[in-house]
């Protein structure tokens, strides 16, 4: 017997409670993504913000370095291929320069003067190695200048009475310092070089040849120098020998022994430095000749930016600014700042504007810190949201209805729970009666949040590029106090400002992070543009699900520093 | 271990406790995915995913409603988005096609169609009007929240789900009686 029954009868009387089992391999491929996940999610999101923030900060430090390194390099590279000059000047210079940095305070001027004390007090040691000297080890020897600065000053007194070095010129000088400078070291050098092609010196300063071709001729023109000494062209020829032979002798030098050379110790230190001032007491009329054709192109030579006062911003240290910027407003994860029942129904969020004035001082000449006051709204519409007359109002609990604004009870919920309900209900009648079952469907609505924040902030801009256009790496906190909080119900019966949510903290914060560009106008005018994200920590108190607000601010602004 | 135990174990991360609440629903879910799917592949497919998305929001369920109830939505949710996201899987379907008499929709049923040949007719329907005929006649959403759903008007909402039963009632005459007795 067969009977006719509507289609959809048919479908629904089979795959009523349907059910399927499902192939094992999908198990498995779902375990094996938790197992991986559950990796990542143990790791709690303010865990995982510190560790960020660590990374940022190490990549901070490395691009500063990196910047810093780069400057130091192109600071040193130069005096250490700049010719020797063992001139009374160049003394009088060291001493004088010895006496500068002994009695310097200013740290921020301190880089600027190690290349130069660095080049000048290693005459006799760096040239002949021609190693640049690491940063670190100049600024060790630098300190070690200083230190025994007086004890240097007796010394040259008495090696000024010294008879026997006479008999020295210019350029014997240098061979006798590139000898010394080597001989510092010496057990690592001596296993090392056993058969190397340089020279040797004697505590006496008698300079012995060794077999090498090189080493010989840089000895004939230490030797030519030293009975032409009246020849100030030849001596300097020689002298270039020198220095030209240098990669055979000195130059093979492993980098570590002549950076154990330049760390020697005083009394070595003070031999060569004493040298240098033997000569310039014992050779005047023709050295001052060589000193005069030589000095010109080491001043040359020397970094324009060593003479130039590069702390001009630390004299204008404070400035304002003034800056808008469009607000991008987001959520890291799904959530709802209204209700948890809210996090899958979709919304949306307005770009809005912030406004404020800042304020910064420059702490050295490159970190800057700043505060200031901005104006931030933000705004969220939650859609899906269902409006329906009832006996008794009955709405999110976050929400806090205003007296008054609501003319008539309403039931204010979730979209998707109520049409569950609705649906739950029809489900058991049969569907044609379903229609006419006196259901009535809910209005759809909306809800907008639209906070408004007053912002300070505190960050720290560290500069990584200072010319005409500037680049500064921006990180802080801002303290987000609440001025504003209202919710606004759109619906097909009712709309308008309702009330206000309760879960909101009154204060805030967010932690920031962004890059900024300048440029100068002039030096005390600047034209600035800082992308910003700004991630908000404690806005919302009580459970808003995943949601994990931050802005994206493009901060541009004008910059007067003064 | 109580379901309220097992959901709080599953916020926690616990695998095993993760497992146990597939294999508790796991059938019902892809007996869902089955449904609004056109292959057995995409079934799977839309399984895994609804599982994901229960195990990464279970922390949002706040025991309001049914657990189950909770998971079949996140179920019909994910299979609808398969085809939401990938409006290039929707064939070119005619959305003004007159509604018929509702009467015209009788066929004759001798307990012949088993639950594989109905799958199957469902399985083949294009992919709008098995959305629209699985939302409607299997899952007792209206017109109004389907149209909303797929971005489609009342109307043309309607006018599907008389298009896919035409098109049943159509497949299932159609089928060979012989067929119908093996199965």
């Amino acid at each position: 017997m067969s009977d006719k029954k509507h289609i959809d009868r048919i479908f629904q009387e089979r795959f009523r409670d349907f059910e399927a089992a499902p192939p094992p391999e999908v198990w498995q491929r779902l375990a094996d993504r938790q197992k991986n996940s559950a990796a990542t999610a143990s790791i709690p999101y303010y865990r995982r913000l510190q560790m960020a923030g660590v990374a940022a900060a190490v990549a901070i430090l490395i691009s500063i370095g990196w910047f810093w390194s780069r400057q130091t390099d192109s600071n040193f590279s130069e005096p250490s291929s700049i010719p020797v000059v063992t001139s009374t000047e160049d003394s009088n210079r060291l001493e004088n320069d010895l006496k500068r940095s002994a009695t310097s305070k200013d740290t921020a001027v301190s880089p600027n003067m190690v290349p130069r004390n660095s080049s000048i007090s290693k005459i006799s040691n760096s040239d002949a190695s021609s190693v640049i000297m690491p940063t670190e080890i100049v600024a060790a020897e630098t300190k070690s200048t200083v230190a025994k600065k007086d004890k240097l000053t007796s010394k040259k007194t008495k090696i000024v009475s010294n008879s026997n070095s006479t008999q020295f010129s210019g350029s014997k000088t240098d061979s006798q310092t590139l000898t010394k400078g080597q001989a510092t070291s010496p057990e690592v050098y001596a296993k090392k070089q056993s058969s190397t092609n340089s020279l040797v010196a004697t505590d006496h300063g008698k300079v012995e040849m060794q077999t090498d071709a090189n080493s010989s001729k840089a000895v004939r023109s230490t030797k030519k120098v030293s009975h032409g000494r009246t020849d100030s062209e030849k001596s300097i020829s020689s002298k270039s020998k020198v220095s030209s032979e240098e990669p055979n002798s000195s130059g093979t030098l492993p980098q570590k022994n002549s950076i154990a050379s330049q760390t020697s110790n005083d009394a070595q230190f003070r031999k060569s430095i004493s040298k240098t001032e033997k000569v310039s007491s014992s050779v005047n009329k023709p050295k001052n000749d060589v000193a005069k054709s030589i000095e010109k192109p080491t001043e040359e030579l020397l970094p324009p930016s060593i003479e130039r006062p590069k702390n001009w911003l630390l004299n204008e240290r404070w400035s304002v600014a003034s800056h808008v910027a469009p607000i991008y407003y987001n959520s890291l994860e799904n959530g709802s700042p209204i209700d948890p029942s809210l996090i899958d129904n979709t919304s949306k969020t307005e770009t809005t504007l912030s406004y404020g004035v800042q304020i910064a001082y420059q702490v050295t000449d490159r970190i800057r810190i700043r505060s200031g006051v901005n104006n931030v709204q933000l705004n969220q519409t939650t859609n899906d949201i269902t409006v329906s007359p009832a006996l008794q109002s009955k709405f999110f609990p976050n929400l806090d209805i205003r007296p008054g604004s609501i003319d008539t009870p309403l039931e204010i919920g979730d979209a998707m729970e109520t049409e569950t309900a609705f649906r739950a209900t029809s489900a058991n009648l049969d569907l044609s009666d379903a229609q006419n079952s006196g259901f009535v469907e809910p209005g759809r609505g909306s809800l907008e949040q639209q906070l408004r924040f007053i912002e300070i902030p505190t960050e720290v801009a560290i500069a990584v590029l200072d010319k005409k256009i500037g680049m500064h790496l921006i990180g802080g906190v801002s303290t987000l106090i609440l001025d504003k909080n209202e919710i606004s119900l759109t619906s097909p019966t009712v709309s308008g400002t309702i009330g206000t949510t309760d879960n909101l903290n009154p204060i805030s914060f967010s932690g920031n992070m962004g890059v900024g560009l300048d440029y100068k106008f002039t030096q005390k005018f600047l034209l600035t543009l800082e992308p910003i994200i700004k991630y908000q920590f404690n806005t919302y108190s009580g459970d808003t699900g995943d949601f994990q607000p931050y802005f994206f601010g493009v901060y541009t602004g004008l910059s007067y520093r003064f | 271990m109580g379901l309220t135990e097992l959901i709080r174990n599953c916020k926690n991360g616990d695998v095993a406790a993760q497992q146990q609440v597939y294999q508790m629903y796991a059938p019902k879910v892809y007996g869902i995915c089955l449904k609004y799917c056109h292959t057995k592949a995409f079934a799977e497919d839309t399984l895994q995913d609804t599982f994901i998305t229960v195990f990464e929001k279970i922390g949002q369920f706040s025991h309001k409603g049914s657990f189950e109830g909770w998971i079949k939505r996140i179920a019909v949710n994910t299979a609808m988005q398969v085809y939401r996201k990938k409006p290039k899987v929707f064939e070119i379907v005619d959305d003004n096609i007159p509604e018929e008499d509702e009467n015209s929709f009788y066929i004759e049923d001798s307990d012949q169609y088993s639950l594989d040949v109905l799958l199957s007719v469902i399985q083949k329907l294009p992919n709008r009007y098995r959305l629209v005929f699985n939302l409607y006649v299997l899952d007792g959403y209206s017109h109004q929240e389907i149209a909303e759903m797929l971005a489609i008007s009342v109307g043309t909402s309607k006018s599907n789900l008389s298009r896919a039963r035409k098109i049943l009632q159509q497949q299932l005459q159609s089928l060979p009686s012989q067929r119908l007795k093996t199965i």
